[in-house]
Parts: C-alpha cells; sequence; structure tokens
C-alpha cells in the first residue's frame, strides 16, 4: 500500500472528519423513517430495532438472532454485513449508528471521563457467539438470554415508545421488561463517564465490522517515518490506543480523530488516495 | 504479498456478499405452516332416521363416499369449525418481517409454525 501523506489529502480528511456529527444526524433521515416507508423485509446495516415505531429497515441482529432461533440461515442479513462490511467496515459504527450516535451525544456531557480498557471489546465476540448465535438456537426466542431481550436500543427505540404508545391509546400498558430497561439505564448513565461503553464493550454488530476491517475497502495506517513521538496520537483517540502500536484496533469505529496526527491517514485497499496538491 | 492477500479478502467478502444478498432475496424460502380455522358445513343424520341398505358403503351403486348425491332427506345441515394445516413457502425477506413480531416460531418436531391467524401482533414478544 502506497503511503499517503500529502498534505492536501490530509486536510481533507480532516474537515471530512468534521462532519461526523451531520453526517450522524442526516443518516436518521434514512434509519427513522421519515417517508414511512417500513422496508423491514430488508435489513439495514445499523442496530436499529425494527419493532420500533420509527424503523424504515430491519435490524441484522435481530433478524440473526430471530433465524437462529427458528434454525434458518438468515442470508440476507449476512449478505447485507458483508458488503457493508467490505465497504465500510467500522465507518457504519463511526459514521451511522443511531445507538453510537446516542451515546456520542451523552458523551459531549462535561463529566469526569474514564477509558475502559481495551480488553473489553473482545466480550463482543461472546455476546455475538453466545446471546445472537448460539442461545437462541438451543433455547429460542422465550430465554431470558435472548439477544434482543437484552439490547438497550430495542429498550430505547421499541419498548419505550411502544409502552408510551400503549398508553395514549388508552390500551392496557406493556411495560418493557426490568432486564431490557436496567441495562439501558447502565448504558446510558455509563455514557455520560466513558466513550461509547455499549460499542466498546457488547455490540454484537460492532465486533462483526471490526473483523470485517482486516478486508475493509478503506483502511486506517499509521506511517513510522511521520512520527515524531509526540505520543498525542493516544489522546486523541476516544479508546486511548497508542497509534504507534496498533492504529486498527479492535474498538476503532473509524471517528477518524486520530487523522489529526500527521502520521495517521485513511487508505483504500487500492492505493493512495488521489492527491491533488 | 500483504496487499494482494487484502485486496483478495475484500472481494472475496464482497462477492460473498453480494451472493448472499441476491440468494437471499431471489431464491431462498422457508416452509411455514399456518393454522386456519375452516368453517364447513355437514350433514347429520335426524333421529330415528335409519339408512338404506347399503348406506355409508364406499362404491356401493349409486351412492358416493356414503352419501346418496343430492338426496339429504333424513339429515340436518350442520356448521362445525375445522383446524387444518397449511403449508406456505414464505421468502426470506418475508421471514425477516414476520421474526419481528414473533410471527414464526419453531415447532418441537422441527416445522415453522405461524403464531397467528388473521391479523399480525402489533408489537414484538420481547
Amino acid at each position: 500500500m502506497v503511503s499517503m501523506t500529502g498534505e492536501k489529502t490530509k486536510a481533507a480528511i480532516r474537515k471530512v472528519a468534521r462532519w461526523r456529527l451531520s453526517v450522524q444526524l442526516l443518516s436518521l433521515l434514512v434509519w427513522l423513517d421519515p417517508l414511512m416507508v417500513r422496508c423491514h423485509t430488508v435489513c439495514a446495516p445499523v442496530l436499529h430495532c425494527y419493532s420500533c415505531p420509527l424503523a424504515t429497515f430491519a435490524c441484522p441482529i435481530g433478524v440473526l438472532a430471530n433465524f437462529s432461533a427458528i434454525h434458518v440461515i438468515p442470508f440476507l442479513a449476512l449478505g447485507t454485513l458483508a458488503v457493508a462490511g467490505a465497504l465500510f467496515g467500522s465507518f457504519i459504527c463511526g459514521w451511522t449508528c443511531p445507538f453510537g450516535l446516542l451515546q456520542d451525544l451523552l458523551d459531549r456531557v462535561p463529566t469526569p471521563k474514564f477509558v475502559l480498557p481495551n480488553g473489553v471489546g473482545y466480550l463482543r465476540f461472546l455476546v455475538l457467539l453466545g446471546l445472537v448465535i448460539v442461545v437462541p438456537y438451543l433455547w429460542g426466542d422465550g430465554h431470558a438470554l435472548f439477544f434482543c431481550r437484552v439490547c438497550p436500543a430495542g429498550a430505547l427505540e421499541a419498548a419505550v415508545p411502544n409502552t408510551v404508545h400503549t398508553a395514549i391509546r388508552g390500551e392496557a400498558i406493556v411495560w418493557p421488561t426490568i432486564t431490557k430497561s436496567v441495562i439501558l439505564v447502565v448504558f446510558v448513565v455509563l455514557a455520560l463517564f466513558t466513550w461509547r461503553p455499549w460499542c466498546s464493550a457488547l455490540c454484537p454488530l460492532g465486533v462483526i465490522f471490526s473483523v470485517c476491517n482486516g478486508a475493509s475497502l478503506l483502511v486506517m495506517r499509521f506511517h513510522r517515518r511521520d512520527c515524531i513521538e509526540c505520543v498525542d496520537c493516544r489522546s486523541l483517540c476516544h479508546t486511548g490506543e497508542d497509534a504507534r502500536v496498533r492504529v486498527n484496533q479492535i474498538r476503532c469505529i473509524r471517528c477518524l480523530e486520530c487523522t489529526r496526527c500527521r502520521a495517521v491517514t485513511v487508505e483504500t485497499a487500492f492505493g493512495r488516495m488521489k492527491d491533488k496538491g | 504479498m500483504k496487499l494482494l492477500i487484502r485486496r483478495a479478502l475484500f472481494f472475496l467478502l464482497l462477492s460473498g456478499g453480494v451472493a448472499a444478498v441476491v440468494y437471499g432475496a431471489r431464491y431462498h424460502a422457508a416452509v411455514v405452516e399456518e393454522k386456519r380455522e375452516v368453517e364447513r358445513e355437514i350433514l347429520i343424520p335426524l333421529a330415528g332416521f335409519a339408512p338404506g341398505t347399503g348406506f355409508g358403503m364406499p362404491g356401493a351403486p349409486g351412492l358416493s363416499d356414503g352419501m346418496p348425491p343430492g338426496n339429504d332427506q333424513g339429515f340436518m345441515k350442520k356448521k362445525i369449525t375445522q383446524q387444518v394445516v397449511v403449508e406456505k413457502i414464505v421468502a426470506e425477506a418475508s421471514l425477516n418481517r414476520e421474526v419481528s413480531f414473533g410471527g414464526v416460531a419453531l415447532a418441537a418436531d422441527g416445522t415453522l409454525l405461524q403464531t397467528y391467524s388473521g391479523r399480525p401482533p402489533s408489537l414484538c414478544p420481547t
């Protein structure tokens, strides 16, 4: 892979990085079904519960878990994740996920912050294999550890709105389960004190894209020859990772904050990005 | 070499994903059994009715399935509701939507059952 250190290209990447919040907010217009299209036969590559009254597409993790419960292979969901992972990898998490956006907004609240150890990212493999695949396959969707029964995104986007909706309509109120509600509250509170706790520690979708990063079109690169050993990359990265050691670490969501360091850049798998400078 | 492997993996993942989407959207389906309640009209013999010789014997002259055609004297009509199992082939895309509200469940014998009849439930089971 050819190095991309052209100053104009670097400036362009930094300019793009500043648009992250805007892109996240605009992507809500796609996921939150403003036109009431409701394509629940199609999966979106983000964690957004499709029991939500405002959900355009199906949640791929919900589909994986439910299909595992009925012993059917979900080709559509797997294919969607593979295509999205190949093209974008973890950019999906950092730039379009609605539950990630909520955590990013909570992270902006000025509270004392702490950094989770990088090893917690591996817990996500357990969640993916255990709660999304094995538990539903063996015990069906009635098990207390069936992923959708503990998903905080589902609690926030589906259970709470549906409870309010039934109350407004004067119907018998269906309360969210205690487990789901507690997990939601825990992660909302945690998000005030640490960066993206759900994404970092438990998100099964994030770990799929983390794995896809190894084969995705866009890749983060660290150029040692441009490093001046300032160690600024550690403070730039939300996960506290040292870019000199590992720029593509497992919890990376491609927020591009680290590209403010001159040694870190984005490249494609097909050579360097065009530098017009 | 590392770059070549990366490019190969990218193409493998992308083409595999596209193939899975095409297969899932166009060819993949599952058989789902739906239990439907069907209303039928049957004839039951009136009290004291004695069928003639040969009545009810399949293959007997002039008789069909135990009932003389067009002859319902001595019988009364009654409507009954019967539960029948209908097998449907459901495309994977439709199954995506069905599972979102718990519309399909796995039976103990491995078959897929539709959990509702008529209007689907509005809330998911979780």
